[in-house]
């Protein structure tokens, strides 16, 4: 068993950490791997200083990797960009995890508490203690704080967190039989 | 792709991803990819030689003959899809160990309550749906 992500995945994903000209950047990328920040540059009519700056942010994140060579005649540093399918593969189900955790302690806080809201969209749901010192008034919008219902958020709470952790384990499984199947591979190679 | 495909090939897995859990029998794909039946064993042989499907003799429509099985699964973004967190400053810090904390955000629950509603509206239309044929 492998793992695969597309290549429109990993648009998606780099658009969705570093924006729209992210997107750009790394469907040229996937096109010609190893290319520079310069010609990406030119290619895409982006400045220089941006596509440096969106290139670094997805390697801060693990998505991309650079090689470093240099200019033989003027000595400047030249870095070559590739994309890894494992490392996205990483980063995908890492992140995956940390919004499972999240969504997980935030369930737990829903449960345990009363919450007071004013109704107004986009205004805090303050919790018992809270609503009392603010004297059941909005601080946003200094109208009265009405107990609110938050059924319908632990339901979707509940479904999302089932939904995620399914896929994950199947994840999970896949990866398991991958590790297998390259260790068992390990020693054949030593006695081939 | 991590093992170099030709573009046949390539379309072959992605069909096949299509019926992740049952494969397809090797007729069937044939077809869809357009494809003799002699270039389509080749393709098949070659797939399974990579490691990316396994081909199991089934007796299907009086005869003997291959499904073919992927062995490989997609990684995509379907169950995140809209959540702010990729796209979040805090992303780093947020959890039960960081400085911040997903109890108050607001965007997970928009996103949250976004997709839920969704996912029920579209249940509905389905049993709606079920209903008429019924």
């Amino acid at each position: 068993m492998l793992l695969l992500v597309d290549n429109e995945t990993i648009i998606e994903l780099a658009v969705l950490v570093g924006g729209e000209d992210a997107g750009r950047i790394m469907k040229l990328l996937l096109k010609k791997p190893g290319i520079t920040d310069e010609e990406l540059s030119r290619s895409l009519q982006i400045e220089v200083r941006e596509v440096r700056r969106i290139l670094h942010k997805l390697n801060e994140q693990g998505i991309l990797h650079y090689e470093l060579t240099r200019d033989k005649e003027t000595g400047h540093r030249i870095f070559k960009w590739y994309v890894g399918q494992e490392q996205v593969i990483g980063y995908i189900i890492t992140n995956m995890n940390k919004i499972l955790d999240r969504l997980r302690e935030r369930i737990e806080y829903e449960r345990s508490h009363q919450f007071y809201w004013c109704g107004s969209q986009g205004h805090p749901k303050l919790v018992f203690e809270d609503a009392v010192e603010k004297l059941f008034r909005c601080p946003t919008c200094g109208k009265p704080l009405q107990p609110h219902d938050n059924s319908e958020l632990i339901q979707a709470l509940e479904w999302k967190i089932e939904q995620i952790s399914k896929y994950l384990e199947q994840l999970e499984k896949v990866r398991k039989v991958e590790v297998e199947q390259g260790e068992a591979r390990k020693p054949a190679g030593k006695k081939g | 792709m991590p093992q170099k495909l030709t573009k046949l090939e390539e379309r072959a897995i992605k069909l096949l991803l299509k019926h992740e859990e049952t494969g397809l029998l090797q007729s069937e794909l044939w077809h869809k990819l357009g494809v003799t039946s002699r270039e389509g064993s080749r393709i098949a042989i070659k797939l399974e030689k990579k490691g990316m499907i396994k081909r199991v003799k089934e007796f299907a429509k009086d005869r003997w003959t291959r499904r073919l099985v992927p062995l490989i699964k997609q990684v995509n973004l379907d169950v995140v899809r809209g959540a702010p967190c990729f796209s979040c400053e805090f992303n780093p810090v947020c959890g039960r160990e960081g400085s911040v904390s997903p109890n108050t955000c607001l965007l997970i629950e928009d996103w949250l309550l976004a997709s839920y509603r969704a996912y029920k509206e579209a249940q509905a239309k389905a049993r709606q749906k079920g209903r008429r044929k019924g």
